[in-house]
């Protein structure tokens, strides 16, 4: 029967009820719908199968969550709020470091966020489904088909947000961001609190116009920018294929859901073991070294840390199933 | 029996609308009725939902004998849906009654 693989997965993903209901009309329609096209060109046809795929997508996606949040999978609400402290976590790290790499430049509040959520919302993520999914295996009712779930969910998100956010590396304060902190700067310069070299600088050329800063900060945007050495921005498509975050992210999920079979799921160690992720997510990135200035700092290969990642998980994994086949195996560390 | 006039999406509103001029319709001839209203990708979700709540009656389409593939699904509105479509109604006839221009 046409479409039986497409409904087994939205089955799968969405239950039987969504299956008979949602996805079994849909898929109806778009079989009678191709069925019609037959005798139209073949990029007539191509178009019924890309919009009929699309809409097929979409609605597994709104079945998929919907089916999650409803179905009585026991401990996932845990596991969701941990998603969520984590990366706010996370985020709020960033923050922080961005600020103390600024030297002095006093970026306000909003514009500390907007480069740290730039810069840090997929791995941030990424690495936030660690305790995630080491909380997830607190309720024996969740399974390894609950865990490969949110794996498959998890990667798939990393993978989007990299194609559908902006490149982190490619951030510019706005001109009005700009003059925000030029007025910020001149407060602090009237407060006594001087920055060098930028009071210096202010002093000497004077006061300007709002408009004539905005020119020429306009003007640095743009010499900025023939100045890079590596080439034009890249593509969505071409950050993704550059990215290991979704890898990172399966495997960091992997890595909770394993480390719970070995220790006993608290929500405390869940966030211990974050903070040794996080530290060595911003450790390979080169952020932990930009705080001390240390300039000589190379950054790893790519595949490092997802081998040291694979290699974890592994151990993890193996250290699980032997537990968990000893004949009088009671997880009772505390 | 609840006193609480039911509530309407304007997605539900719609398709009922939809069904009540037009009898009974297939999700996608609904989309090609709605003149960009009703999205591919949503409307399905939304009459599941409305079967839920009772808006919705649906059969399969009969498939001539030896034909393959899965039956396309026709719905109706239930009487429900039309009492609650038809009271809403009303009352944005006795709202637009009522009010009263405001003057400067």
């Amino acid at each position: 029967m046409p479409g039986t693989r497409l409904l087994a997965i939205a089955e799968w993903l969405c239950g039987a009820e969504a299956k008979r209901t949602v996805l079994e009309p849909l898929v109806a329609d778009w079989d009678g719908e191709l069925r019609a096209a037959q005798a139209r060109s073949p990029a007539r046809r191509a178009g019924v199968v890309f919009r009929g795929l699309l809409a097929f997508t979409l609605t597994l996606v709104i079945c998929g969550v919907r089916h999650a949040l409803t179905e009585d999978t026991g401990m996932w609400k845990y596991s969701l709020l941990a998603l969520a402290a984590a990366m706010g976590l996370g985020i709020a790290s960033e923050m922080a470091i961005v600020d103390a790499r600024s030297t002095g430049a006093g970026y306000p509040p909003d514009v500390l966020l907007e480069i740290a959520l730039r810069s840090a919302t997929v791995t941030a993520f990424a690495t936030a489904l660690l305790p995630a999914l080491f909380l997830l295996r607190r309720d024996p009712r969740n399974t390894g088909r609950t865990a490969v779930r949110w794996l498959t969910a998890g990667a798939l998100i990393s993978a989007a947000a990299i194609v559908m956010l902006p490149g982190p590396n490619r951030y510019q304060l706005s001109a009005e961001q700009n003059e925000r902190m030029y007025q910020r700067a001149v407060a602090n310069d009237r407060a006594g609190h001087y920055q060098y070299p930028g009071s210096a600088s202010r002093q000497l050329r004077g006061p300007t116009t709002p408009e004539s800063r905005r020119a020429s900060y306009e003007k640095f945007v743009a010499w900025a920018e023939t100045q890079r050495v590596d080439g034009p921005a890249p593509t969505p498509w071409q950050r993704l294929t550059r990215s290991s975050t979704p890898i990172l992210a399966a495997l960091f999920g992997i890595i909770g859901w394993n480390l719970a079979g070995v220790l006993r799921p608290t929500i405390m160690r869940a966030f211990v073991w974050w903070g040794v992720a996080w530290f060595a997510m911003l450790a390979f990135d080169g952020r932990i070294a930009s705080l001390f200035r240390v300039a000589s700092f190379r950054r790893p290969a790519w595949w490092v840390l997802p081998a040291m990642a694979v290699a974890a998980a592994l151990a993890l994994a193996l250290a699980s199933r032997s537990i968990h086949r000893s004949p009088d195996h009671e997880i009772t560390s505390s | 029996m609840t006193d609480v006039l039911p509530k309407f999406s304007a997605a539900e509103r719609l398709i009922v609308e939809l069904l009540a001029d037009r009898g009974e319709l297939f999700g996608l001839q609904m989309v090609e009725h709605s003149s960009g209203r009703l999205k591919r990708g949503t409307v399905y979700v939304t009459l599941g939902r409305m079967q839920e709540k009772g808006y919705l009656e649906s059969r399969q389409e009969a498939m001539p004998v030896g034909a393959i593939g899965l039956p396309r699904r026709l719905y109706r509105p239930t009487g429900l849906a039309m009492r609650v479509l038809a009271a809403w109604q009303a009352a944005e006839l006795s709202f637009a009654a009522n009010a009263e221009p405001q003057g400067v």
